[in-house]
C-alpha cells in the first residue's frame, strides 16, 4: 500500500515534469527541421536528418552576436552595480545608527510596491530630457540599485553576531575594512544568490529594453529574438533555433547554480 | 546594536554608504511616481517637455468611459483568476508531492523550475508554436481544432496556459520552503494521536502554511496583474484577435508608446498601482490577523 | 596602563540608569578582576571602556588622558568576547592576522608578530585550520592571540571561561594568568564566578547593580568584606544570617554592648562553627541541633538548627542527628548595621580601620 502511494506520487510527478519539459524539447526538435517546411504534428518524422545549419542561419539572419554583447554587458553592470549599491545600504540599515532609520528603511520598502509599468512614462520622459534614449546609459542606469537586493542582503547581515563587528572595530578596522574584509566574503553564498537573481531578471528583461532602444546596435537578446520573428515569418524551425540562443546560457548558468538561486528566492521570500 | 545615540556625525557617516542606493531610488523610482501623479493629472502637457499647462480629472474620466480600458480591466481580472488559483493549487499539490520524497525531489524541483529561468519572450514564441491551429502541439494533445492564438474566444485561455505553466516552479518552490519551516514534530505527533494523513494536513499543515499559500498569491496576484511581456510576445506585439487579450500594462503601453497619450497611461498606471495597493492591504490585514492568532495559539 | 572612570553614568534608552556617578581606577600591569552577578553591569562597563558605548555623564581617562569621545579603532583596546568572534571565513593565521592586516603591517613583520603570538598561546599547530575545526579552548586561545597581537593598552576578557568545561577552565585560568604576566598588559577580566576570580587576580572589584561593592585582593574580600553583599557573594557556601538580637545574648557582654545599637544583623562563615572541644577561641558555646548532612566529596555539609534559626557548617565530622556543642569562631563571625555595612569582621574592626 505504503509503495503503491509512493509509486503514485512519482507518477504524478513525472506526468507533470513532461508537461514542463515539452515546450523545450519541441523548440530544440522543431530547431533542428528543415527550414521553411510548415510541420504537420503527424507525419513530424523523427528520421528526417538533423539540420543544424538552422543554427548558422538564424545566427546570420540577425545580428545576434551584437545581441549577445549588449545582453552580457548590461546583465554584468546592472548585476555588479545592483550588488555594489545595496551592499552598502544593507550595511547602513543592518550596522550603522542615524537619524531617521527606521523611517527610511520602511519607505524605502513601501517604495517596492510600486508597479514598474507606471514608473516607466516619467522615467522615459527623463530619459528622452537626458538624451539617453538609445544609449547603454538607459538600459544600465535606472538599474543600477534593487531595494530587493538590499533588503535580503540587510537580513542576511542581520544574522551576524554584533560581536564580530565590535572586534574588528577594536582590532582597527574601519566600517569599509569590515564589510569588505569580514562581512562579504562571509556573505558569499547569499550575495551569489541575490546577484543571480538580479541577473536572471536582467537577461530577460523585455519591456524596458524594447521602449528605450530601437537600433539595433543597442537591442538586447530578447528584444532581438522579438524582431527576429518578424524577419522569419513562419519559419519556424530558424525562430526556434534563434530561441535556443536566447535560452542556453542561462539554463547552464541555472544548472550550474541551481543551490544558490534555490537558496536565494527563498530567503528573500520567507524571511521578511 | 551598541550605542545607538545617532549624532549628526554617524548619520553622515551613514548617508555615504545610502547615498548610492539614494541617489539612484529617488532618480528613478521617487521622482517619477510624483511625476506620473503629475502627469495623471494632466489635461494639456507636451508629451517632449514634459511641461504641463493644465490639470484636472480629464484623464480618469477618460479612463471611466474608455471601452478598451474596460476591456483592459476585465481581461486583467479574468486572466488573474484564470492564473492565480489554479497556479497555487497545482504549485501546492506539487510542493506536497515533493515534500520528503525520498529519491529525486531535487531533479523534479530543477524541471518545474527550468521556465521561471527562461526567458518569457523565447517561452512564448515556444508557445506560440505549441498553439498553432493546424500542426499545433496543443491540438494535437487534445485533439481538437481550435485557433487559439487567432480566435477571440480562446486567446485569453491561451495566455493563461502559457502564464500557469511559466509560475508555477516558482510557487512550487516557496511552498516547499513553507513546508520546510513546519516543525516536524507537530506532524509526528499528530501521528502519534492517531490522525490520519488527510488529518494531518487539514489540521496540522494547513493552519500552519497559512501564511506561506497568503504570501505566494499575494505574490501571484500582483505579477499576474502586471502581465506584458507574454502579451507582446504571444500575439506579436497586438494584444490579441480582436484586442482579446488586452491587459492593464499593455493598455499603458499602447497609450504611451503607441499613440502617446502620457496622461491616459499614467492615470491607467495609478489605476494598477491602486489594485496593487489594494491588494497588498488586505492580504496584510490578513496576514497580520493570521500570525497573530498562530501566536497566540502557541502560547 | 591605568584605566579611571570618573564620575560615569549611563543609562541605556527607556531604563534607569545602569551606572549612576560610578567611579573605579584599574591599576596599571594588573590582572584586575571583575566579579559580580549576571546584570551587575559588567559588560556594560567593558563596553564603556572598549567604546562601544559612550556615557552620558562623567569621563574616563587612560593614564590621565581623557578618551571618553575616542570612537572604538582609536582607544588601542584589545577584547575576548564571551563568543570570541573568531571570523569563520579566516583561518586561524588569518583572524591572527587581522589586526596587523588592518594597520597596514608589512608582510614579513607581521608573519614574524604572528608566529610570536602563536607560540605565546600554543596554538601554532592549528594556524592552517579554520575556527570551526577547533575545541572552545583552543578558539579562546586564538582569540586571545588575536587580540594581544596589536599589543593592546588594555586587555578585556569578558567571561572567557563561561563557555568552557570545568577542567578547561582551570588550564585556560592558569593560561591567561601565565600570558599576563608575560606580556604585562594592563587586563580586566569579568566573570561572575568567585572561583575564577579568586583562582586568577592581583585585584578583584567586586560589583552589583552598578556600584563598586568593594575593591581588594581575594583574601581581604572573603575575610573582611566591606558590606552584607560582598559577604554573602564571596564564599561557598552562602554567608548565613541571622538577627544581631538573636545571638546577643550569647556573645561576651562586651562585644554585645558595644554593637548593641548599631547593628542588626549577624553573619557567619560556614567553618565558623566547630565541634568542641577546640584549641581555637571561641566566642561562644552553644547546643545546637544537627538536623541532616549532606556529602558533598571532601567537605561535609552540616545543616544545624538553634533558636529558630537555621544555620550551616562545613567544619564538622560525620555525625549522627542530634544535639551536640558547638563553638562559634570570632573569625568568620561578621556584624551588619542596618544599611548592609560591615562593622566588625572577627576582631579587625573595619570603623577602626
Ligand atoms: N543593550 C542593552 N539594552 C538595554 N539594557 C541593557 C543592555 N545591555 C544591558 N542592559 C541592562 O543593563 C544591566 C547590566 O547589564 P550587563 O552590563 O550586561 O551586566 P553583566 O554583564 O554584569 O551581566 C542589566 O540590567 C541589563 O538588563
Ligand atoms: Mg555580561
Amino acid at each position: 500500500m505504503k509503495k503503491l502511494l509512493i509509486g503514485g506520487r512519482y507518477l504524478l510527478l513525472a506526468l507533470g515534469a513532461v508537461a514542463m519539459l515539452l515546450p523545450f524539447v519541441w523548440m530544440v526538435v522543431i530547431s533542428l527541421q528543415p527550414a521553411a517546411t510548415t510541420l504537420t504534428l503527424p507525419t513530424f518524422a523523427w528520421s528526417s536528418a538533423l539540420h543544424w545549419e538552422n543554427y548558422r542561419h538564424a545566427w546570420r539572419l540577425a545580428p545576434f552576436a551584437q545581441y549577445y554583447g549588449n545582453s552580457l554587458l548590461v546583465t554584468a553592470t546592472t548585476t555588479g552595480g545592483q550588488l555594489f549599491t545595496s551592499i552598502l545600504a544593507a550595511f547602513a540599515f543592518s550596522h550603522l545608527h542615524f537619524y531617521g532609520r527606521r523611517l527610511l528603511f520602511r519607505g524605502l520598502i513601501a517604495l517596492t510596491m510600486i508597479p514598474g509599468e507606471l514608473l516607466l512614462i516619467p522615467n522615459f520622459i527623463t530619459l528622452t530630457h537626458l538624451h539617453w534614449i538609445n544609449t547603454y546609459a538607459a538600459l544600465i542606469v535606472p538599474w543600477l540599485t534593487s531595494i530587493f537586493a538590499m533588503f535580503a542582503l540587510r537580513q542576511a547581515f542581520l544574522t551576524h553576531p554584533q560581536s564580530l563587528y565590535y572586534a574588528a572595530r577594536l582590532e582597527g578596522a574601519s566600517d569599509w575594512q569590515y564589510l569588505w574584509h569580514v562581512l562579504v566574503p562571509l556573505n558569499r553564498p547569499v550575495i551569489t544568490a541575490v546577484g543571480l537573481l538580479q541577473a536572471i531578471g536582467s537577461w530577460n528583461a523585455f519591456m524596458w529594453p524594447l521602449i528605450v532602444t530601437n537600433s539595433p546596435r543597442l537591442r538586447t537578446l530578447p528584444v532581438g529574438l522579438m524582431t527576429f520573428t518578424s524577419q522569419t515569418g513562419t519559419n519556424y524551425p530558424l525562430l526556434m533555433a534563434a530561441t535556443v540562443f536566447v535560452v542556453v546560457p542561462l539554463l547552464i548558468l541555472y544548472l550550474a547554480l541551481q543551490k544558490y538561486i534555490v537558496a536565494g528566492i527563498t530567503r528573500a521570500n520567507l524571511k521578511g | 546594536m551598541l550605542n545607538p545615540k545617532p549624532s549628526l556625525k554617524t548619520t553622515l557617516h551613514a548617508l555615504a554608504y545610502l547615498a548610492p542606493l539614494l541617489i539612484i531610488t529617488v532618480l528613478f523610482t521617487v521622482w517619477p511616481l510624483l511625476s506620473a501623479v503629475r502627469l495623471s493629472l494632466a489635461t494639456r502637457s507636451n508629451f517632449y517637455t514634459g511641461r504641463v499647462t493644465a490639470y484636472g480629472w480629464a484623464n480618469f474620466g477618460a479612463l471611466w468611459h474608455d471601452p478598451d480600458f474596460h476591456r483592459a480591466v476585465q481581461h486583467t481580472l479574468l486572466f488573474t483568476l484564470g492564473v492565480v488559483p489554479a497556479s497555487v493549487l497545482l504549485a501546492l499539490g506539487v510542493a506536497l508531492l515533493l515534500n520528503r520524497l525520498p529519491h529525486c525531489a531535487r531533479f523534479f524541483q530543477t524541471l518545474y523550475f527550468l521556465p521561471f529561468v527562461t526567458s518569457t519572450v523565447a517561452v512564448s514564441l515556444v508557445w506560440g508554436w505549441l498553439f498553432q491551429a493546424d500542426h499545433g502541439v496543443v491540438n494535437g494533445l487534445i485533439h481538437t481544432n481550435i485557433d487559439w492564438l487567432n480566435d477571440p474566444h480562446y486567446s485569453l485561455l491561451a495566455l493563461i496556459l502559457l502564464c500557469l505553466w511559466q509560475s508555477l516552479g516558482f510557487n512550487i518552490l516557496l511552498f516547499l520552503a513553507g513546508l520546510n519551516h513546519i516543525d516536524d514534530r507537530y506532524l509526528l505527533v499528530a501521528q502519534l494521536n492517531g490522525a490520519t494523513a488527510w488529518q494531518r494536513f487539514w489540521h496540522v499543515t494547513w493552519p500552519l502554511l497559512t501564511p506561506t499559500v497568503i504570501l505566494i498569491t499575494v505574490n501571484a496576484l500582483i505579477t499576474n496583474f502586471k502581465v506584458f511581456d507574454q502579451v507582446y510576445a504571444l500575439f506579436h506585439g497586438s494584444a490579441g484577435p480582436a484586442n482579446a487579450d488586452l491587459t492593464l500594462t499593455y493598455y499603458l503601453y499602447q497609450k504611451f508608446y503607441i499613440e502617446n497619450q502620457t496622461g491616459l497611461a499614467a492615470a491607467s498606471g495609478l489605476v494598477l498601482f491602486g489594485l496593487v495597493l489594494l491588494i497588498t492591504g488586505l492580504a496584510g490585514t490578513y496576514f497580520h490577523h493570521w500570525t497573530r492568532w498562530l501566536r497566540k495559539d502557541a502560547r | 596602563m591605568e584605566v579611571t572612570f570618573q564620575d560615569i553614568t549611563l543609562a541605556y534608552p527607556h531604563q534607569a540608569p545602569t551606572l549612576a556617578h560610578f567611579t573605579w581606577t584599574v591599576p596599571d600591569g594588573e590582572l584586575t578582576a571583575l566579579l559580580g552577578p549576571s546584570g551587575s553591569g559588567k559588560t556594560t562597563l567593558l563596553n564603556l571602556l572598549a567604546g562601544l558605548l559612550t556615557p552620558d555623564h562623567g569621563r574616563l581617562l587612560f593614564d590621565q588622558v581623557d578618551v571618553t569621545h575616542q570612537g572604538m579603532g582609536q582607544r588601542n583596546v584589545g577584547m575576548v568576547f564571551q563568543d570570541y568572534a573568531l571570523y569563520p571565513h579566516l583561518t586561524v593565521h588569518d583572524n591572527i592576522a587581522f589586526p596587523l592586516k588592518m594597520a597596514h603591517v608589512k608582510r614579513a613583520e607581521r608573519e614574524a608578530q604572528i608566529r610570536q603570538f602563536a607560540a605565546l598561546v600554543r596554538v601554532t599547530p592549528f594556524l592552517q585550520k579554520y575556527p570551526r575545526e577547533l575545541s572552545g579552548g583552543q578558539q579562546q586561545r586564538v582569540a586571545l592571540a588575536r587580540a594581544l597581537i596589536q599589543r593592546p593598552a588594555v586587555l578585556l576578557l569578558d567571561e572567557p571561561l563561561s563557555n568552557l568545561d570545568a577542567e578547561l577552565r582551570v588550564t585556560l585560568r592558569q593560561e591567561i594568568r601565565r600570558i599576563q604576566q608575560a606580556t604585562g598588559v594592563t587586563t580586566i577580566f569579568v566573570t561572575h564566578n568567585q572561583t575564577d576570580a579568586l583562582q586568577i587576580a592581583d585585584t578583584i572589584t567586586l560589583l552589583h547593580h552598578g556600584q563598586v561593592q568593594q575593591t581588594g585582593t581575594g583574601h581581604q574580600l572573603y575575610h573582611t568584606p566591606a558590606n552584607l553583599t560582598v559577604a554573602r557573594f564571596i564564599g561557598s557556601p552562602r554567608l548565613t544570617t541571622l538577627p544581631f538580637a538573636a545571638l546577643a545574648p550569647a556573645l561576651p557582654d562586651s562585644l554585645a554592648a558595644r554593637f548593641a545599637s548599631s547593628a542588626t544583623l549577624v553573619g557567619i562563615r560556614s567553618e565558623a562553627l566547630l565541634a568542641t572541644p577546640t584549641p581555637i577561641p571561641l566566642l561562644t558555646t552553644q547546643t545546637m541541633r544537627l538536623t541532616a548532612q549532606d556529602f558533598l566529596g571532601r567537605d561535609i555539609v552540616s545543616h544545624l538548627r538553634w533558636h529558630q534559626q537555621d544555620l550551616i557548617s562545613t567544619a564538622l565530622p560525620p555525625l549522627a542527628p542530634g544535639e551536640y556543642p558547638l563553638g562559634l569562631a570570632a573569625p568568620g563571625c561578621y556584624f551588619f548595621a542596618a544599611n548592609g555595612r560591615c562593622l566588625w569582621t572577627g576582631g579587625t574592626d573595619h570603623a577602626e580601620s
